[in-house]
């Protein structure tokens, strides 16, 4: 059950640099979420915990041990695949228990006939029996188990794929995007189902996705990419509430949250067309050009003339030490309870985050 | 129009073979008679050792198949999934040798069998017909291991699966079709093959049905009926190993591992 350290981990495919610089360190028994738009390295990043590609420069440690060169049996991990890559050839059945028959082989059983048999033998193994019939019973793939992939429907395939990731028991669990071809409710209760595998197995799972219901519902860390450049890592609380940057504040959330071009006022932040809103402290001096983000949820329409709306910010650029504005007193919270916040980055691309709960009152225009 | 073209020596040999020698200069009948069988077992007994010519022919068809195979399915895994410096220029050789006729490779061939001491029997019939069919073989297969997604190969090594295991369980099986596509290549080809040994096998007993055929055509003589019934009885093994074979030729193996 290892704690997984990346240090400069990078990737490249010839001269194009897939993955650069990643750097996390991700304790035990975490739910890892690796969340970003497609092509944006997901996939290369959970081949390389996997060991399926080489790392190109930095050290990828388990517990502390640096497994860089480990063949991907040697790192005992599950992997679900994108793309399933079920084996065509065997049955439902064969497929799940092929792990477990691996975790069987012998040296000799690489003579033909032997193998035949021997498989055939493992197969009956009450252990390899109740583990299979165990598995598709979570997965309801009971009725299926004689069938060859051909014949499944994609989620039924994708099922098979996950059952035969899960099956063994190895100390991480790697899935990339294994709920991509579900529909709505199996989703919904797949997701449920490899939460409470989670629960109960206690081993570290890295998850891979670009649905960000998936990553806020499931993970208790995510890791934000885009085009192969960590974002941000953190809760998804943090992430949510405290975007580093405008590409976060955009992804994460639905709706997106707004983000406004404003300028620096003395007390607050100048909205075109809208007058001041109030903000103590600005972190910037007056006159810059600053994004103003609101969540949608913490917009509420007010009497004409009222603006009751109070801002903090924190700048978090690495420069610049974290330095508050002013949290507002005796303003009117909004009705929902996700505190609310503002997130700010000026144009010139010093990212700054919001800090602590405030809401916005923004005058109805 | 292609069935006709195709199937029109088979109808004259078939012709032929049953058609009366005396017949045969005068005007042999279009409409076969299909009362009469082929002499078939006057091949037999007509003095030349047919039965022992097929064995020959069929032992360096065998080995021939089950050789250039064995190293297909290696060579061709190996082109296929590794990358290494000079794949292209392998690539490119093997399609080289098919660009030389075998009639210049046998020069060479013999003086380098005959310094081995492999002139005058199977053995290096087998290993000629093996390094002139092989490299059809090997792009067979290669081309067959490349149309397999990476991913079942990496499930399998996820799964602990030796490399060895994954050519012999997943590859070998999934590339099945093209293994035997490449199989009844190589057994006609080897088969078939006639230059290579009526230059390299002098014994009379140990030429092969393709040499043994055409020695019926005589420098005064030649016995058309016969010949013709040799023939026939020459294409039936071949078929034979053909039906055997065409039923693993089916294709879509793959489908339904991946998306998509
Ligand atoms: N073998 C390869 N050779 C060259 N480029 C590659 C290779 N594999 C991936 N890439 C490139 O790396 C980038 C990231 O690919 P990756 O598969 O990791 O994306 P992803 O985040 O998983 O996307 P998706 O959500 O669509 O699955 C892509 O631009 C892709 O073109
Ligand atoms: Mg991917």
């Amino acid at each position: 059950m290892p704690a997984l350290t990346f240090s400069s981990v990078s990737k490249s495919f010839g001269s194009s640099e897939v993955i650069s610089d990643f750097t996390a360190e991700i304790p035990d028994r975490e739910f890892l979420v690796l969340l970003g738009p497609s092509g944006c390295g997901k996939s290369t990043m959970l081949r390389m915990i996997a060991g399926l590609i080489d790392i190109s420069s930095g050290d990828l440690l388990f517990d502390g041990r640096r497994v860089n060169e480990l063949e991907p049996r040697e790192r005992n991990i599950a992997f679900v695949f994108q793309s399933y890559a079920l084996y065509p050839h065997l049955t439902v059945r064969a497929n799940i228990a092929f792990p477990l028959l691996m975790d069987r082989f012998r040296w000799w059983q690489h003579i033909p006939g032997i193998w035949s048999i021997e498989r055939r033998r493992a197969m009956r193994l009450p252990e390899v029996a109740r583990k299979v019939a165990e598995i598709a019973e979570i997965m309801e793939l009971t009725p299926l188990l004689d069938r060859r992939p051909k014949t499944l429907s994609g989620g039924q395939r994708q099922r098979v794929a996950l059952a035969r990731a899960l099956v063994r028991d190895p100390s991480i669990y790697l899935l990339d995007e294994p709920l991509s071809n579900l529909d709505a409710k199996l989703r919904s209760q797949m997701r449920i189902e490899i939460s409470t595998m989670y629960q109960k197995v206690g081993k570290t799972f890295v998850y891979v996705t670009h649905d960000q219901v998936e990553a806020m519902t499931m993970g208790t860390r995510i890791v934000l990419l885009d085009g192969g450049i960590i974002q941000q890592q953190g809760t998804p609380t943090e992430i949510y509430e405290r975007p580093a940057n405008a590409f976060v504040a955009r992804f994460i959330g639905s709706p997106a949250m707004n983000l406004i071009p404003v300028e620096v006022a003395h007390g607050g932040v100048r909205i075109p067309d809208a007058g001041i809103l109030p903000v103590s402290d600005a972190p910037v001096a007056a006159g810059q050009s600053v994004t103003l983000g609101v969540r949608a949820e913490k917009i509420a329409l007010a009497a004409s003339g009222e603006t009751d709306s109070t801002g903090t910010s924190r700048s978090s650029s690495a420069s610049a030490p974290r330095r508050s504005w002013g949290s507002g007193s005796g303003m009117r919270r909004p009705r929902r309870s996700v505190p609310a916040r503002c997130a700010t980055s000026t144009t010139r691309a010093s990212p700054v985050r919001s800090t602590s709960p405030s809401a916005i009152r923004a005058r109805s225009a | 129009m292609l069935i006709v073209l195709a199937g029109f020596p088979i109808y004259w040999m078939y012709d032929t073979a049953i058609t009366p020698r005396d017949q045969l200069f005068t005007g042999q009948p279009l409409i076969p008679d299909v009362t009469r069988t082929p002499q078939i077992f006057d091949v037999f007994t007509s003095g030349v050792p047919l039965l022992q010519w097929l064995a020959n022919s069929s032992i360096v068809a065998f080995c021939t198949t089950f050789l250039s195979l064995l190293l297909a399915v290696l060579a061709g895994y190996g082109l296929s999934r590794y990358r290494f410096h000079g794949r292209g220029v392998v690539g490119f050789i093997l399609f080289a040798t098919q660009m030389l006729p075998e009639a210049l490779l046998i020069v060479p061939l013999y003086a380098l069998f005959a310094g081995l001491g492999l002139l005058n029997g199977l053995v290096g019939l087998v290993l000629a017909d093996t390094a002139f069919v092989m490299p059809v073989a090997v792009w067979i297969v290669k081309s067959a291991m490349d149309s397999i997604p990476y991913e079942i190969e990496e499930a399998a090594r996820v799964d602990g699966c030796p490399r060895f295991v994954i050519l012999l369980r997943i590859m070998l099986p999934l590339s099945a079709p093209s293994i035997a596509a490449a199989a009844v290549i190589m057994f006609f080809d080897a088969w078939n093959e006639y230059l290579f040994a009526s230059t390299f096998i002098q014994d009379r007993d140990k030429w092969t049905a393709s040499v043994g055929l055409s020695s019926f055509i005589g420098e005064f003589i030649t016995p058309l009926s016969t010949v013709f019934s040799a023939a026939i009885v020459f294409t039936i093994p071949a078929i034979v190993f053909f039906l055997l074979v065409q039923r693993h030729i089916v294709s879509g193996l793959t489908a339904g591992s991946v998306k998509g």
